[in-house]
């Protein structure tokens, strides 16, 4: 066989198809990415269209990896019958087949998680109704009985001086969110932090949060399935408010550490260090952030960072629970 | 030494000597780093000032890196 862009040969194994015919695979490539920016203005302007690519072809829902097309993207489908025949798309343009693929508004991730959510998940803007701050909603915890939303006392408790039974905001306040608005739930319990003298295990707050408000799901990460020890080397993830999903290394176990509070110094003991290699792993409003195992095992709690370089700081999760059960 | 050996040593000199580094001015932190084959201390300093240059590069024969992380602050 011989590749209709180059001529040269190609065989059947390794060979891509643009429209009707076959070519090398970079071949193929460069000739769909020549026909989609002649095309990219006059597809930008029709109805519904908010991006357009060169892709792999979808063949009912499933990714076709020997095809390649210009993908369309739509906020959404409609049928044909409801279009103009002027924002229709063609389905060739010249010898490139067109995918058109349903992808809705797309957002910024980081603004995306910090607005309202109801009902709420993982990874999203949360605080106390009177800090002037934003943490991230952990995801959901069972303790006892109940289901409970997990994130830092410095972000639902603020240090301490919070009261049982205080209103959690979903946003929190610096994202928008206000009281009694955008109450997700009432703070239920926390570990009291030490400032000055003595040890912390964790920074650990919980919230009831109300009937139907807030499911288990992290955003792009799915429901955690249990619980494991973090290992030095292992590859982790998260969701958080400010940076969304990143993945990073432990770099650091049995970690001590003095951090710094609105309310002062306080020292940690048995933390894990993070850190990305490049880039940041986590960012201020990332804190309560559930730090996951690949394979979606809770392994920690987020709830420090430095602002000039790539470190995050974790509680360990088995003491997460633990000490949150002893409250 | 075994892997696991090596980082419980690791883990014990570093519990050790905690207390010590922690009072030198400029440190923030102190874990045990490197990877699971060769484990080491690490200390998580502010700056380099004089005091940090001071800190012995092995302890009780685990290597001991210095780490430049700046002030952690609660996120």
């Amino acid at each position: 066989m011989r590749c209709s862009y180059c001529g040269g040969n190609i065989f059947p194994n390794s060979c891509a198809r643009l429209g009707n015919e076959y070519y090398h695979y970079g071949c193929a490539i460069a000739l769909a990415t020549k026909i989609k920016r002649k095309y990219e203005e006059f597809l930008l302007r029709r109805r519904n269209v908010i991006g357009v690519g060169v892709g792999f072809r979808h063949r009912t829902g499933r990714l076709v990896f020997d095809e390649i097309c210009v993908c369309v993207n739509v906020v959404r489908k409609e049928p044909v019958e409801h279009l103009r025949s002027a924002d229709i798309i063609p389905e060739f343009l010249e010898v490139a087949c067109t995918d058109v693929n349903e992808v809705g508004y797309i957002v910024p991730i980081g603004y995306y998680l910090r607005r309202r959510h109801r009902p709420a998940f993982g990874g999203v803007s949360i605080g106390h109704y009177r800090c002037e701050c934003a943490g991230t909603l952990g995801g959901l915890i069972k303790i006892g009985e109940k289901d409970y939303v997990i994130s830092n006392n410095h972000v639902m408790a603020l240090e301490n001086k919070a009261l049982q039974g205080d209103p959690i905001l979903q946003p929190g306040p610096l994202d928008g969110g206000t009281y009694p608005r955008d109450v997700i739930g009432r703070l239920e319990k926390f570990v009291k932090i030490k400032f000055g003298y003595g040890d912390n295990l964790v920074d650990a707050a919980l919230a009831l949060p109300l009937e139907g408000g807030v499911i288990g799901r992290i955003y792009g990460l799915g429901v955690p399935n249990g619980v494991i020890r973090p290992t030095l080397g292992m590859n982790v993830v998260k969701c958080g408010r400010s940076t969304g999903i990143t993945e990073g290394i432990i770099t650091e176990i049995d970690s001590t550490v003095i951090v710094r509070y609105r309310s002062g110094d306080a020292r940690f003991i048995d933390q894990i260090k993070i850190e990305r290699g490049y880039g940041r792993f986590s960012l201020p409003g990332d804190s309560g952030s559930l730090i996951l195992s690949r394979d979606r095992k809770i392994i920690g709690l987020l709830f420090a960072g430095s602002r000039d370089v790539d470190v995050t700081y974790a509680n360990v999760f088995e003491n997460v629970v633990r000490e949150l059960e002893s409250r | 030494m075994s892997v696991e050996d090596r980082l419980s040593k690791a883990m014990r000199v570093k519990r050790k000597y905690e207390s010590y580094l922690l009072s030198i001015n400029g440190v923030v932190g102190v874990g045990v780093g490197g990877t699971k084959e060769s484990p080491r201390i690490v200390v998580n300093v502010k700056e380099i000032n004089e005091d940090v240059k001071r800190i012995p590069r092995k302890l009780e024969g685990v290597d001991v890196e210095i780490k430049v992380v700046g002030e952690v602050t609660a996120f």
